[in-house]
């Protein structure tokens, strides 16, 4: 509907014509008007006005008017349409800064070819140059932008070329920084109090003296809260003034008011009957006559925006009083003391009641319902919903950053929260695919590690997607060849045997073989080798008595070995082979708190003993008649006799092994460690005259990084001294015979003093000085351990989560290395790889 | 296929089509997924020239039923969604409407994980219901919405009985609680009602003397409920024997109380 404006008279639509730049044709342009011919309209009227309101919000358009070109009878009118196409961006160019900078501004900007090139969006360029530039301290930037019409070779416009100059000037630098006004704080630390915005100084290196608008605003913020920390409760900044001295550097004035400062009065406590007001002020810990300090009480109310630990809300929350609100009131101020009453509505305890997860699109529910920490029924407490929201991170199955635990339906009626655990799934699979050059020829590694494993999905079609997933167990395999050595294992890991508590079933495979390699040809003969099979199968379990930190576990291990003429130094005979089939129980007591890469407290025990049956108990063999006739086949040199003895003697391994050690961590002050450990270590059999196998014997000395070694050795690091030198003290190496050097006990004591540089999860940095000192021996007729071998020195650690741990030491052995008698061993450089002493 | 490659790489919109066509009609025939994808591939490429053109509905189509005709059903779902939303007087709305729910039904995984796409599948086949009450694939969506729901109970009915299985007996009565009170005609309900009972007894048999008897009483109530309800249920005989045990205890506290 048409309205005249003033004296309007109406016209019927006659033709209309269109002028003006624009690349759509004309029919185009009038459909967009929407004006039919033949339509009545006024004129001027409302109808057109309407009209070129639609034109320009299509944004196509800089210019629109109506002209009445003609009138002929019957009142038809003929009307032109003149509109002006806004212009269309064609290119950019960007003068006076860096090409990345450049297409950095191209694509925030959206400076694309085709843009329409309105006067606003003009406009809007030139003041996001202009902030980006302000906010690193050019604040006399001055970008111009001028556009200037292309022309194609037929001389038609295809677009409008850009360019913007842009005219950095100079930095804007602090000078000086004046301050008035103040009367307790002295100019220095009020200046400190501000962050971003410094003075300039020779000695200055790291922090810029930069004047950035919108720092500059926060720091005095900063000023303020700071004083109101200190219980200037009134304080303002009154004025401030930015002064420009030169070229490119500003004097700065503020002018503070301090105001009074004011203390913590009295402050007592309304509603409580959960806690006593004494429980709840020895909480809160401020105590009359304090300095004010508004944040200071937040925190202990609420934890404040950093959400501070000990504070009162958590103390209710942790305790079920979901529905608990805190509130402080100032009941009085007198002078320049201010009175408190905290009043609190404790609000009924809250219960869980439904607990869901959502977003488990992989692992299934019952892996994660077995570790939450909110059951339902049970009473609310914040503590346990942080502790579920870990314990789903650690897992490992799923993105950390997004678990996140949402309080439903908080319904204080029925005193009964929901709970809904929002989980993303994030890749629980390695691939390792590694190549080396060692052992005299090239060492291939392929290693599948799948960490969500579905021993169940195994039978179901539908679950190979592409792997069978979400039980949480573990399954990996590995694969290493070289031209004379292979080692394939397969392992497998189920943490909850049966589901019903966490009973870890580990059961893992292996073949070893090595191949007789001539160093010479670089061949390797495929007819005379060495080989291993291995099955291993063992539980462990977290145990609830006497303690939650105990646990308990079991193993049964199998290896043959078998050799086809093949000397491996261990045995007398080239042919032939040997069992072992061992036992063994643990168990370990860690409470060490609270980061397991710097414990700063608690210890760590661990006893552990391994056995193998006593066939010689049983099995009718005359080992003393054996073992004085093989006295005899050493004296006469006779090889194929001692072979068949040592194959009587090892067919199955037999001996007992006890492991024990103990390791204590004290915070001195600050973060300054002490650990303090001990470890020892007996492998003997149970008939003397059958002897202790070559197998699983202790190496003492060096870095500890166990290499590849056939035999089962248990390589214990002593720093100080080279590697695997402390053989037992009573040994003279001409008469011993010397293929086996494995001592049958040893034992080590360490003292460490650790301090951390940086306790950052992305990299831990500590610094360690140590003294240790260790000891082998062959029997326990020689058994004296503190004879030992001393050591002392310094080092350092990083831990990165993708490398493990990494380190050097540097340690001077103070005794001679056993079996000489040089003197000192003095200094020794030890580099250490993913594990920790 | 050169013919494929100079169509894709080509610019005419009806070539593409054409192929396109042939391709999907093939596909549908003999059910093969590569025929199906170049169609698609083909589809979605002249698409964004084909909006506010009539040709757009039948295009939109082909893309929403070849992914479901493949099976992705998680992009199907949502593209008959949006063919129903952009398209809302189509003549194959009845079929778009049902293959849409069809999709999410068939998305819906296995009950141990997230049910988002069962949620979404029985809100879409309830309002498929509501829609076409005679419509042609009414029993299919009857059946479909049955089984989800069925599926929905499992979930719950396992869950609660989890923390049975893990001796966690307050929580498992809680649990089983709340899944009696919210899947009133569930198939799970007697195995619920019975594992409700027995938690609550060893719940009250590990707890100390003074509480031991309020906590019996709540776990003859709950036997009560078990057996009136299934007279010749299939735990009865457990139930029974659980009950027996729980008249020492009671012997046992009238013993200590004299």
């Amino acid at each position: 509907q048409d309205i005249g404006i003033g004296n309007a008279k109406e016209y019927v639509i006659g033709e209309i014509s269109v002028t003006g730049v624009t690349t759509y044709n004309e029919r185009t342009v009038i459909a967009f008007t929407g004006l039919r011919k033949g339509e009545k309209l006024f004129l001027p009227g409302d109808r057109l006005s309407q009209v070129i309101n639609k034109l320009w919000n299509l944004g196509l358009f800089s210019d629109i008017n109506f002209y009445l070109k003609d009138v002929t009878e019957g009142n038809i009118a003929h009307l032109e349409l003149e509109i002006n196409e806004v212009p269309k961006l064609n290119e950019v160019k960007i003068r006076g800064i860096k090409k990345k900078k450049q297409e950095e501004f191209i694509k925030d900007l959206k400076l694309d070819k085709g843009t329409k090139l309105t006067e606003n969006f003009i406009a809007n360029t030139k003041n996001h140059i202009k902030n980006e530039y302000r906010k690193k301290g050019y604040l006399n930037v001055d970008p111009k932008i001028t556009t200037q019409a292309q022309k194609d070779t037929l001389d038609e416009v295809v677009g409008e070329n850009m360019l913007i100059n842009i005219d950095l000037g100079e930095k804007i630098k602090v000078s000086e920084i004046e301050i008035t006004g103040n009367e307790d704080f002295s100019d220095k630390k009020i200046r400190r109090f501000m962050k971003n915005t410094k003075q300039k100084n020779f000695f200055r290196i790291f922090k810029r003296s930069k004047l950035i608008p919108a720092d500059y605003e926060e720091d005095k913020e900063r000023i303020v809260n700071k004083l109101k920390e200190s219980g200037y409760r009134d304080a303002r900044i009154i004025s401030d003034t930015v002064i420009k001295n030169e070229e490119s550097t500003v004097k700065i004035g503020l002018k503070v008011r301090e105001g009074n400062q004011y203390y913590f009065g009295d402050v007592s406590f309304l509603g409580n009957s959960v806690y006593s007001d004494r429980e709840l002020k020895n909480l809160m810990g401020i105590r009359k006559g304090d300095p004010y300090n508004g944040v200071l009480l937040e925190e202990k109310l609420t934890g404040g925006p950093k959400q501070k630990e000990g504070n009162l809300t958590d103390t209710y929350q942790d305790n079920g009083y979901l529905f608990s609100r805190i509130t402080p009131v100032e009941t009085r101020v007198y002078q320049d003391t201010i009175d408190f009453e905290i009043r609190i509505t404790e609000g009924p305890i809250a219960y869980f009641n439904n607990v869901n997860v959502r977003g488990n699109d992989r692992t299934h529910d019952h892996v994660i319902y077995r570790s939450l920490r909110t059951l339902p029924g049970e009473q609310y407490s914040k503590k346990a919903v942080m502790n579920t929201a870990r314990e789903l991170s650690q897992l490992g199955f799923f993105d950390p950053e997004s678990i996140r635990p949402d309080i439903k339906n908080p319904n204080p009626v029925d005193g009964t929260v929901d709970m809904e655990y929002n989980v993303a799934e994030q890749g629980a699979s390695q691939v390792q695919l590694q190549g080396g050059y060692g052992g005299g020829g090239f060492i291939g590694t392929l290693g599948l590690s799948f960490n969500n494993f579905s021993l169940r999905g195994i039978g179901d079609k539908d679950a190979w997607k592409p792997l069978p997933m979400g039980d949480g167990q573990t399954l990996s395999l590995r694969a290493q060849a070289s031209i004379a050595f292979q080692n394939y294992s397969l392992t497998f890991v189920e943490p909850w045997l049966g589901g019903k508590k966490p009973v870890q079933l580990s059961v893992s495979l292996s073949q070893t073989k090595q191949f007789l390699f001539d160093p010479f040809t670089r061949r390797a003969d495929r007819d005379r080798q060495f080989s291993i099979t291995g099955l291993n199968v063992g539980l462990g379990k977290r145990l609830r008595v006497p303690d939650e930190y105990f646990f308990l576990s079991t193993s049964v291990g199998f290896q043959h070995f078998d050799l086809q003429n093949y000397n491996v130094g261990l045995f007398r005979f080239p042919n032939g082979y040997s069992n072992n089939l061992s036992f063994t129980v643990g168990l370990r007591r860690d409470n060490t708190y609270s980061n397991p890469i710097f414990p700063m407290g608690g210890s760590r025990f661990n006893i552990n003993l391994k056995f193998t049956p006593p066939y010689s108990l049983f099995n009718d063999i005359d080992y003393k008649q054996l073992s004085l006739e093989r006295e005899v086949a050493l004296a006469e040199n006779n090889n194929d006799r001692l072979a068949e003895i040592d194959q009587e003697r090892f067919n199955w391994l037999e001996f007992y092994k006890v492991n024990f050690s103990g390791e204590w961590f004290n915070r001195l002050f600050d973060k300054l460690v002490l650990r303090k450990n001990i470890e020892f270590g007996f492998i003997g059999a149970y008939n003397s005259d059958r002897g202790i196998p070559p197998f699983e014997r202790f190496f003492l000395g060096g870095d500890g990084l166990a290499g590849f070694a056939m035999d089962g050795r248990e390589i214990i690091a002593l720093r100080g001294y080279p590697n695997q030198s402390i053989i037992p003290r009573s040994r003279t190496n001409v008469t011993q015979e010397s293929f086996n050097d494995g001592a049958t006990i040893y034992n080590k004591f360490t003292l460490d003093l650790r301090y951390p540089i940086t306790l950052n999860p992305s990299a831990s940095i500590y610094g360690l000085a140590f003294f240790e000192a260790g000891s082998t021996f062959d029997s326990f007729e020689e058994y004296s351990p503190f004879d030992l071998n001393r050591s002392a020195g310094a080092g350092i650690r990083i831990f990165m989560p993708q490398f493990g741990l990494l380190g050097i030491d540097f340690g001077y052995g103070f005794d001679p290395i056993p079996g000489t008698n040089t003197g000192a061993n003095g200094w020794e450089t030890h580099f250490i790889i993913g594990q920790q002493f | 296929c050169g013919k494929y490659n100079e169509v894709l790489k080509g610019n005419s919109t009806e070539d593409k089509f054409n192929l396109a066509k042939e391709f999907y009609e093939t596909s549908k025939e003999n059910g093969k997924r590569g025929k199906m994808l170049k169609a698609l591939r083909l589809l979605e490429q002249i698409q964004p020239s084909m909006r506010g053109k009539p040709q757009n509905e039948i295009v939109s189509y082909m893309i929403a039923n070849g992914n479901y005709i493949i099976g992705d059903y998680i992009v199907s779902g949502y593209k008959f969604e949006r063919f129903l939303k952009s398209f809302p007087d189509t003549p194959k709305k009845e079929e778009a409407f049902y293959k849409s729910a069809d999709s999410y039904y068939k998305a819906s995984p296995k009950f141990s994980l997230d049910q988002t796409d069962t949620f979404k599948a029985i809100d879409k086949l309830q309002i498929y219901l509501n829609t076409f009450s005679d419509g042609e694939y009414f029993e299919e969506a009857n059946s479909h919405l049955a089984e989800l729901r069925e599926k929905l109970e499992r979930k719950d009915y396992e869950i609660a009985k989890q923390f049975h299985h893990m001796e966690f007996w307050q929580p498992a009565v809680h649990a089983l609680n709340n899944f009696v009170d919210n899947n009133p005609g569930s198939n799970y309900l007697e195995p619920a009602y019975f594992y409700k009972f027995e938690s609550q007894k060893i719940y009250a048999e590990k707890s100390f003397k003074s509480i031991m008897r309020e906590r019996l009483d709540e776990a003859t109530e709950y036997y009560n409920t078990y057996i009136e309800r299934y007279p010749e249920g299939e735990y009865l005989k457990k139930a029974n024997q659980l009950y027996a045990e729980m008249q020492l205890l009671y012997n046992e506290l009238n013993e200590l109380e004299l």
